[in-house]
C-alpha cells in the first residue's frame, strides 16, 4: 500500500517494537495516574446513643448470625448477580456501588454467610458491565443469568433499569434496583419480582421542603433541573404536588442532557427564572458538582437541594468556594451519628480498597436487605423470596429499621422504606444533619 | 426570553467554541496532512486531563506549569504514535483505524481501571466570577477562552508564516510534491503529530477544569471535533475555526429551546442540512 508513492513499512520487528513502547508508555502514565486519593483515612468515631435514631445495625438482623454449629454439609454458594456500568458515562459512581457489594460480599462470608433451610451459603457476587447503556443492561442481565444468577441487585438507572427488567422478569429472577424514577416501566404491578431497598427520588422531597420551610422561611419560589432520562414527565407532577401543597411556587423545571459538553445554559435557564431555592432531582455528582458551581459562579447563593447523591464528590467538582448551602440525602462519612454498620462498612472499604466513599453503603444496602429476604423466606426460589419479602414486617438497612412500603405509590409493596439520611455542604465541608423520616411511599 | 439570557449564552458560545475548535484543529491537522483519521485523538483528550490532574494534584505543581507540561508530554506521545503507529501505515486507512480504535481502548481501559472510580475535577485556574449588565462570567472561563484563543493564534501564525509552517501546507496539498520539492516529510509529520495532540492535551486540562473528569469523556468530545471537521470541510484547517464557532453557538443557545438530548439531534440535524448545500464542507474543495 502506498501514498504518494510512498512504501508502507510494516515490519513485525516495527510491530513488535511498537507494542513494547506503548506497553512502557502506558506503564509511565500508570505511575502518573496511579496514586488513590484517599477521601477519608481516619475510621469513624464511635456512635452516640442520642444521634442514631434507629437501633444500632449490629442489634442481630438475620444475616448477621452465626450459623448453626449443627450445619450438616460443607457450605454451598449463593450466587448473586451485580448489574452494574463499570464503563461508560455513569462508572465513575457505579464502580463504587461495585466495590460497596464486595465489601458486603466480604463482610457476610466472614460472618459465615447465610443459612437456608438447614444449609449454610457463602455469598459470591458476579459483575457485568452495563457500560452506562439499555443495551448493555440487558446484556448483563443476560450473562448473570447465564451465570447462574437467580437474584440480581442493580442496575441504577431508569432506562438501565428497564432494559435489565426486559431479562430478569420473565426469566424468574429477583432483582433489587437500586433507584428508581417512577417511570411505570421500572418498577410497579407489571414487575412482581423487582425490589428497592433504598429511598427514592419523590421520597426526599417533602423532607427537603419541610427542612425548607422551617429554616428559610422566605424562601417561597422553585425552580427544578433534573436529568432528561425519561422520568421527570412522570414524577414532576408528582413534585409539583407536594411543593404547592406545602405551600410553594414551582416556576418551572428543566431536564439537561447527561452529556451536554456543558450545563451552563441548563443552569442559566433555572437562574433566569429568578428562584429563591433550587431543587436538583436525581441525576450523579458529576451533574450535580458542576451545575452547584455554575450556579454559585453566576451568582446564586439560595440554597440547593440534591437527591442522595455522593456530597464529598460533588464538592470535589464544586470546588470549596462553591460547595455551601447544598443539601444531599446522603451520609458525612466521619459524623459520630451514623450507625456501626455503617462505621464498619467505611472501615473495611478502607481496608479493601484504600479509601471511604458514602456509595459504599448504597450498593452494600441492597444486597443486605436481599440476603435478610432470603433468610426469612428460607428458600432460593425468586418467587416465594418475593411473596416472603413483602411480607416481612420490618427490615433492617444500614441506615437503621426499616419497613416494606410503596402501596400507595407504585401499587406494589417492594419499597425498603428508611429515615433518610440528610447533609449539607457548608463551606466545602460535609455536616451530617440528621435522619429525617420519610412517608411510606 | 431576556437579554441578559442570550448574552450569557453567547459568552457560553465563545468559551465551547474556543475549546471545540482546539480539540479539532488537531484532528484536522493530522488528517489534511496525513490523511490519517486519529479516532484516539479524544482519548488523549482525556488523558491530557488526568494528567494535568495529576501533575497539580499529587505533585503540587501551579495549574499553568501542570497545563504546558501535559501539552510537552502528550506532544512527545503524538511523535511516539507518528512514529511507530502511523508511519508504518501511511496509505492504509484501515490499519490506522484498526490502531486508533486499539489506543482508545487501551487508554480508555487503563485509565478507568486506575482511576475509574475516583471522581475528579481539575482545579480552577483562576476561581470566582463578575457581572457585567446582568451577565456573570467566571474568571476560568476567561482563562479558558483567553489560553485556547492565544494557541490557536500562534498555531495559525506558525502555519501560515514560518516556513516549516509552509511545508505543512504544501504536505496536505500534495504529499508527493511536497516530496519533489525536498521537503523532509516525516520531520513534517512528526511536527504535526506533536502539535495536534499537545492541542488535544490543553483541552483536556482546560475543559477538565471546566467540568469535570472522567474516562470516557473523549468518546463525546471526538463526535464533536468529527462535525467541526466535517463542517470546516476536509482538508481545511482554517475552516475549523468557522465549524467550531457554529458547533458552539448551536450547543450554547438550543438548550434554551430544547430539553435534553433533544439539543444534539437538533444541532446534528442543523449539520445535516448545511451538508445538503455543501456536501465538501464550508471551506473543503470538491473532490
Amino acid at each position: 500500500m502506498t501514498k504518494g508513492g510512498y512504501e508502507v513499512r510494516k515490519s513485525t520487528a516495527v510491530a513488535v517494537l511498537f507494542a513494547l513502547v506503548v506497553m512502557l508508555a502506558l506503564g509511565a502514565l500508570a505511575a502518573g495516574c496511579g496514586e488513590e486519593k484517599v477521601t477519608t483515612t481516619t475510621a469513624a468515631p464511635a456512635p452516640t446513643s442520642e444521634t442514631t435514631a434507629a437501633p444500632p445495625a449490629t442489634e442481630a438482623p438475620p444475616a448477621t448470625e452465626a450459623p448453626p454449629t449443627t450445619t450438616p454439609a460443607e457450605p454451598k454458594e449463593l450466587r448473586i448477580g451485580a448489574a452494574v456500568s463499570l464503563t461508560g458515562l455513569f462508572s465513575a459512581s457505579e464502580q463504587l456501588v461495585w466495590e460497596g457489594e464486595q465489601i458486603f460480599e466480604s463482610w457476610i462470608n466472614t460472618k459465615g454467610g447465610i443459612t437456608v433451610d438447614g444449609q449454610q451459603y457463602l455469598i459470591k457476587i458476579i459483575a457485568e458491565d452495563c457500560q452506562s447503556t439499555a443495551e448493555g443492561s440487558s446484556t448483563a442481565a443476560t450473562k448473570l443469568i447465564d451465570a447462574g444468577c437467580n437474584f440480581q441487585v442493580g442496575p441504577i438507572v431508569p432506562f438501565t433499569v428497564i432494559a435489565s427488567g426486559t431479562v430478569t422478569e420473565p426469566a424468574g429472577v429477583l432483582r433489587v434496583v437500586l433507584y428508581n424514577c417512577h417511570t411505570p416501566d421500572e418498577y410497579g404491578p407489571d414487575t412482581p419480582l423487582t425490589f428497592i431497598a433504598n429511598d427514592v427520588t419523590t421520597d426526599f422531597i417533602q423532607p427537603d421542603l419541610d427542612y425548607l420551610k422551617a429554616n428559610y422561611p422566605d424562601v417561597k419560589k422553585l425552580t427544578v433541573l433534573t436529568p432528561d432520562d425519561g422520568a421527570p414527565p412522570i414524577f414532576m407532577p408528582m413534585v409539583k404536588e407536594m411543593m404547592v401543597d406545602s405551600g410553594f411556587e414551582l416556576l418551572n423545571y428543566f431536564e439537561y442532557d447527561m452529556a451536554a459538553p456543558d450545563f451552563t445554559p441548563y443552569v442559566t435557564q433555572a437562574l433566569a427564572t429568578k428562584p429563591d431555592a433550587m431543587f436538583f432531582i436525581n441525576g450523579w455528582p458529576i451533574f450535580m458538582g458542576n451545575m452547584l458551581k455554575i450556579a454559585r459562579q453566576n451568582g446564586f447563593t439560595g440554597p440547593i437541594f440534591g437527591s442522595h447523591e455522593d456530597p464529598y464528590d460533588i464538592a470535589e467538582i464544586a470546588g470549596p468556594e462553591a460547595s455551601t448551602d447544598f443539601y444531599t440525602h446522603n451520609i458525612q462519612m466521619d459524623s459520630p451519628k451514623m450507625t456501626p454498620l455503617i462505621q464498619e462498612i467505611l472501615a473495611l472499604g478502607q481496608d479493601m480498597f484504600g479509601k471511604q466513599s458514602p456509595t459504599y453503603v448504597w450498593g452494600f444496602n441492597s444486597c443486605y436487605c436481599l440476603v435478610q429476604a432470603i433468610e426469612h423466606a428460607q428458600s432460593l426460589d425468586p418467587k416465594v423470596v418475593a411473596e416472603a419479602w413483602e411480607n416481612m414486617p420490618s427490615i433492617d438497612t444500614v441506615y437503621g429499621p426499616g419497613v416494606m412500603g410503596g402501596l400507595k405509590s407504585y401499587g406494589i409493596k417492594h419499597n425498603v422504606s428508611y429515615a433518610t439520611p440528610f447533609s449539607m455542604l457548608k463551606d466545602g465541608k460535609v455536616e451530617f444533619i440528621d435522619f429525617l423520616p420519610v412517608e411510606l411511599p | 426570553m431576556s437579554g441578559s439570557l442570550l448574552a450569557q449564552s453567547a459568552v457560553n458560545a465563545l468559551v465551547l467554541s474556543s475549546l471545540y475548535i482546539l480539540m479539532a484543529l488537531g484532528f484536522a491537522l493530522l488528517l489534511s496532512i496525513m490523511g490519517v483519521v486519529n479516532f484516539a485523538h479524544a482519548v488523549i483528550y482525556m488523558v491530557g486531563g488526568y494528567v494535568c490532574y495529576e501533575l497539580i494534584v499529587t505533585a503540587g505543581l501551579n495549574n499553568w506549569v501542570a497545563l504546558a507540561i501535559t501539552a510537552l508530554g502528550l506532544g512527545l506521545f503524538g511523535l511516539f504514535l507518528e512514529r511507530f503507529g502511523f508511519r508504518p501505515f501511511f496509505g492504509n486507512t484501515n490499519r490506522i483505524i484498526v490502531l486508533t480504535l486499539a489506543v482508545i481502548v487501551i487508554l480508555e481501559s487503563l485509565v478507568n481501571v486506575l482511576v475509574g472510580s475516583e471522581v475528579r475535577a481539575i482545579p480552577s485556574f483562576w476561581s470566582g466570577s463578575f457581572q457585567i449588565k446582568g451577565v456573570w462570567i467566571a474568571h476560568e472561563r476567561i482563562i479558558a477562552f483567553v489560553a485556547a484563543a492565544v494557541l490557536l493564534i500562534a498555531v495559525f501564525t506558525f502555519i501560515r508564516r514560518s516556513r516549516t509552517g509552509q511545508q505543512m501546507l504544501a504536505t496536505s496539498q500534495d504529499f508527493v510534491g511536497a516530496t519533489l520539492q525536498g521537503i523532509n516529510i516525516y520531520r513534517i509529520t512528526a511536527i504535526a503529530a506533536f502539535i495536534a495532540c499537545a492541542l488535544a492535551a490543553v483541552a483536556g486540562g482546560l475543559m477538565g477544569s471546566l467540568m469535570f473528569l472522567n474516562p470516557f469523556a473523549g468518546d463525546q468530545m471526538l463526535v464533536r471535533a468529527i462535525q467541526v471537521v466535517i463542517l470546516a470541510g476536509i482538508g481545511s484547517i482554517g475552516g475549523v475555526l468557522v465549524g467550531g464557532l457554529i458547533l458552539g453557538v448551536l450547543n450554547a443557545f438550543l438548550p434554551l429551546w430544547l430539553e435534553g438530548s433533544a439539543v444534539d439531534a437538533v444541532g446534528v440535524a442543523v449539520i445535516i442540512v448545511i451538508m445538503l448545500f455543501r456536501p465538501q464542507g464550508l471551506f473543503g474543495h470538491e473532490a
